[in-house]
């Protein structure tokens, strides 16, 4: 089996996930959400094989074209969401309803789905690795860069819920509480991972490109992306901020992550870029 | 902020009651906004994908963010527009400049009023332009696409009448940015007074930064009290004051610059500030050596159902169901090899890797078992001595003016070689040894098994590029348009060349034929000649020289030297071998510096016997094909992978004081070296120059400081967010323990 294969029954049985959790939603079925909760592990763990098998492919760690990236980041948004429910996230939302429980685990298979199929359509193409990746750095920094905006992209969706929920008057004022409470929850998971990434990504640019910061467009973007977290962070502990305000921002964080990671590629910018690896 | 922020609750209870109805105004707005936003992103992005999520998220935002007070919507749209605009004039503009480091201001205005012209020439014309092409190009792509089939016309008419768009474009350009240059001359100069042109070094945004410090510092550190639960608090913000003091002294002290190597040459000066100034080391660094490293594999390619594309087969691409798998070289690695079908079982060992500087071909005397074929060792004047004969019996001297073959005594020679004929050969081999081959002209067929070969046209003087096509009779790049047929499939044409470097494209993969197809053509002027050694089973051998005014013909005994008749040359004869074993192995040099490629042996064990196959990377003696009985094949090829970019760069360096070596040490990517305070990063290599390195030199005495203090950062911001909250769930426990009691 290669990891191209797998890769699409990945895809297909995250396909298959998200209607059992639109069915659980619908029909409140507790059990059958319990049940697609558990399955995400098993869903980890075919994108994990397929991460490997690529490994084994390429000769390399498989986390350099967009196309190897968008598998780790659909790994990366499964576990987050497993590491969510083991660390009692969803026993919080829970208290806001079962539906929204499983609402958050559709959203969660249908962002995978949506991120595995822009892969496939990325092509696998391989390359060797530059000389500038070949570092001890490349792996630390790469996963915990994609945990990170994985966590973050699943708090996106958390807001989402809340704003979406909150203008079409379903949420009761106790659930839209407990949400914006969600909400935060998985940030503090996964800020602490962006952090990392920019750190990491900074001692290495050291040893790599002789300065730990040079004001490279991508590092601007991760930069303000952090920011956007950061401000998050302290206007809630400060200012107090809660609800909308606070969901727009997490929002506002979600779209940097997407111009960093994904959108980069295609900026004007990038085209001088030291990190420019093609899109 | 002074009033409260918004809640949801609030804003629940302010819109619960009201009926929703479907709003006509709002989907049509939404569709319309989508358009827009699809085809303005397509203009400036070009890619569809990213312009419909764009859309949808816009599309999003404003059935979400729909307000009633149209007009306090419209004023932070334009706020919102202005400060997006500037952000991202100045970051154009900054790295604009920082990529034309070196220019002049004036040099750059120009620079920056043409990028905008073009911009603005984009976004009034998005839809493409009409492309014409010339008479001419449109001849040209019809050869193309009468030799390389219609794919291939396709797609270099679109690339010309891309390029062709591309320079329309500029050219509008260039006219808006010369007649309004004034206006640009303003805008710019408004944009540098700002410093937008270098804005992570203007005095504004520094300032900022260091306003953010003493915030950290003032407005965070000072008044929460050190504990145990804030230790990441704590941390963390000073962990970012230490950045930022790092960053100021390394801005004060440290120095930052270039230094160009030649090996063996020593130097004690860098450029510093972007090449603007010398800067002392200190000490002298020489270049010992320069080493680019390569990825070098051992590629085996397997499968293949032989529905070979012809654009594929042609560029020797293999067809899509080849798989191929790579294997780095280590000596004494053992592979298992077995091809999908299960036929057979090899077991491969890499038993040796060396550097060669090519191969030879050499002969020897057939061992037990094996069968030879005749061969002779000759020479013409002074010329290099080859062997001919074996499967190589074809060969033209250095001129181009001499047929050379090697015969078995007894066979009919034609000896019809008129003057000035162009004379051609196709000839087919397949990888049992077997060799076919029939005068490269129209018409000319041949048959191996279910293949056959059909010489449709030959062309003396092939050209696609510049030139006019099909131009001349001189055989300069002589090429065959050659129909392959097999096993009833429709036939495809192939167009095979004949010079050296086109050559290695013939090699087809087939289905269960390997074969590899050669072309050869020559022009035989009029005082040219041919040569054949003729060998007898009893190692005698007669050597026969036909020139412009006769024969003359030799016993060859242990060498012999024939003068060609009606010219000024003759023939050497060294020796010659009724049956001899052709052998293929690298030419080794003595010392370290054993040649530029690399040479692998490789011991391949099919079960019953081993045998020993010398590979040398990038050359078709880099190839072996391992034979096995069914449709499947199975094929071994060594690359050094030359073409792409290198694995790593090595430069050896030593540090020199008073003229003594004080320090040695390897930089590569990734791996400083330092001595002295000075740091040397490898940064440039130039693969013209191969005893060239470009290092970055960096001093940096605050970097220590700055490491402890992104540490600090992280450390510190794990802890508020992982650890922190135990404290705080233990003192909730407490809290709620006491309350019980209570």
């Amino acid at each position: 089996m290669t990891s191209a294969q797998l890769h699409v029954i990945g895809a297909g049985y995250f396909g298959v996930l998200a209607p059992a959790y639109l069915v659980a939603a619908v029909r409140r079925g507790a059990i059958l959400g319990r049940i697609a909760n558990g399955g995400m592990l098993l869903g980890s763990l075919v994108l994990l094989a397929t991460i490997y098998l690529r490994g084994v492919e390429v000769d390399h760690a498989p986390f350099q074209t967009l196309y190897e990236v968008y598998i780790l980041l659909a790994l990366c948004l499964a576990i987050s969401h497993l590491l969510i429910n083991l660390s009692g996230g969803l026993d919080i939302l829970k208290r806001a309803g079962d539906a929204l429980v499983h609402l958050f685990g559709l959203l969660t298979c249908a962002s995978i789905v949506v991120v595995l199929v822009m892969g496939l359509q990325a092509g696998d193409f391989q390359t060797d690795l530059p000389p500038a990746l070949q570092s001890a750095w490349f792996v630390p920094h790469v996963i915990v860069y994609l945990f990170g905006y994985g966590s973050l992209a699943l708090a996106m969706l958390a807001s989402a819920i809340y704003l979406v929920g909150g203008r079409l008057n379903k949420l009761s004022p106790e659930a839209m509480d407990t949400v914006d409470r969600f909400t935060h929850r998985i940030i503090a998971l996964g800020f602490p991972f962006l952090t990392a990434g920019l750190i990491f990504g900074s001692l290495w640019a050291y040893e790599a490109w002789a300065n730990y910061w040079a004001w490279d467009s991508k590092e601007v973007w991760s930069l303000i992306t952090w920011f956007a977290y950061l401000v998050y962070m302290h206007l809630r502990l400060v200012r107090g901020w809660r609800g909308r305000p606070a969901a727009w921002t997490v929002v506002a964080g979600g779209a940097c992550i997407f111009i960093t990671l994904l959108l980069f590629g295609y900026l004007p910018a990038s085209i001088t870029s030291v990190h420019n690896y093609g899109p | 902020m002074s009033t409260a922020p918004e809640t949801g609750p609030t804003r629940n209870e302010r819109a619960g009651g009201e009926r929703r109805r479907v709003d006509v105004r709002r989907i049509a707005g939404s569709v319309a906004i989508c358009l827009a936003v699809v085809h303005m992103t397509q203009t400036v992005a070009g890619d569809y994908a990213m312009a419909a999520v764009v859309a949808f998220g816009a599309c999003a935002a404003w059935i979400v963010g729909w307000r009633k007070d149209v007009l306090r919507s419209v004023r932070t749209a334009v706020v919102l527009l202005v400060a997006l605009s500037v952000a991202c004039i100045a970051a154009t503009l900054t790295v604009q400049r920082s990529q034309l480091e070196h220019a002049s201001d004036e040099e750059f205005e120009s620079t920056v009023a043409f990028a905008w012209a073009h911009l603005l020439v984009k976004l009034s014309h998005p839809w493409p332009r009409a492309a014409e092409l010339t008479p001419e190009q449109d001849e040209r792509l019809a050869t193309l696409a009468a030799v390389f089939g219609s794919d291939m016309a396709d797609e270099q008419r679109e690339n010309l009448e891309n390029s062709l768009r591309a320079h329309a474009d500029e050219e509008r350009a260039q006219a808006i940015a010369s007649s309004q240059g004034e206006l640009f001359g303003v805008g710019y100069r408004v944009a540098r007074g700002l410093r937008l042109t270098d804005l992570f070094r203007a005095w504004w945004f520094i300032a900022l930064f260091y306003l953010l410090t003493l915030n950290l510092l003032f407005g965070a550190l000072v008044r929460r009290k050190p504990s145990v639960r804030n230790l990441g608090f704590h941390g963390s913000h000073l962990g970012l004051i230490l950045v930022v003091a790092g960053a100021t002294v390394g801005g004060f002290l440290g120095e930052r610059g270039f230094v160009a190597l030649e090996v063996g040459e020593p130097r004690s000066q860098f450029r510093a500030d972007g090449g603007r100034r010398a800067a002392p080391l200190g000490f002298s660094l020489r270049l010992d050596e320069f080493q680019t490293l390569y990825h070098e594999d051992l590629v085996i390619e397997t499968g293949g159902s032989g529905a070979a594309d012809p654009h594929h087969g042609m560029m020797g691409r293999g067809d899509g169901d080849t798989l191929t798998h790579t294997e780095k070289l280590e000596e004494g690695k053992v592979l298992e090899l077995a091809p999908p079908d299960g036929s057979a079982r090899y077991q491969l060992t890499m038993s040796e890797i060396r550097t060669a500087s090519g191969l030879e071909r050499v002969r020897r005397a057939p061992e037990a078992g094996e069968e030879g074929t005749v061969a002779a060792q000759v020479r013409i004047d002074d010329g290099e001595a080859f062997w001919i004969g074996g499967p190589e019996s074809l060969y033209i001297d250095a001129d181009n003016r001499f047929k050379v073959r090697a015969v078995p005594a007894g066979d009919a020679t034609d000896g019809s070689c008129p003057d000035g004929e162009r004379l051609g050969t196709f000839q087919v081999r397949l990888d049992g040894g077997e060799s076919l081959a029939i005068p490269a002209a129209p018409g000319q067929t041949l048959a191996v098994g279910t293949l056959r070969a059909t010489v449709v046209e030959v062309y003396p003087d092939f050209s696609v590029g510049g030139g006019p096509p099909l131009a001349t009779d001189f055989p300069r790049n002589p090429a065959a348009r050659v129909q392959l047929e097999y096993e009833g499939d429709p036939p495809r044409s192939y167009l095979f060349f004949a010079s050296e470097e086109l050559r290695s494209f013939t090699q087809l993969p087939w289905s269960t034929v390997q074969a590899q197809f050669d072309f050869d053509y020559w022009c035989s002027p009029t005082t040219g000649g041919r040569v054949e050694v003729r060998v007898d089973a009893e190692g005698g051998a007669t050597a026969r020289a036909t020139g412009p005014d006769g024969v003359a013909e030799s016993r060859v005994t242990g060498g012999a030297t024939i003068p060609i008749p009606g010219t000024d040359r003759s023939l050497h004869v060294l020796e010659a071998l009724p049956a001899a074993v052709e052998e293929i192995r690298p030419v080794f040099v003595d010392g370290e510096d054993g040649g530029a490629l690399t040479a692998l042996r490789l011991a391949v064990d099919d079960g019953e016997s081993t045998e020993d196959h010398w590979l040398l990377s990038n050359t078709m003696a880099g190839t072996l094909a391992l034979p096995e009985g069914t449709g499947e094949h199975l094929r071994l090829r060594l690359e050094d992978n030359r073409g792409r970019p290198p694995r790593d760069w090595v430069s050896t360096l030593s540090a020199l004081e008073e003229g003594q070596v004080v320090a040695t040490g390897d930089v590569q990517v990734n791996e400083p070296f330092c001595y002295g305070g000075y740091c040397f990063f490898q940064s440039d290599a130039n693969p013209e120059r191969p005893t060239y390195s470009g290092l970055q030199v960096v001093r940096d005495p605050s970097w220590t400081l700055v490491k402890v203090g992104l540490w600090m950062l992280l450390l510190g911001i794990s802890w508020v967010f992982y650890v922190q909250p135990l404290f705080d769930r233990r003192g909730k426990r407490r809290a709620a323990a006491a309350g019980g009691e209570a």
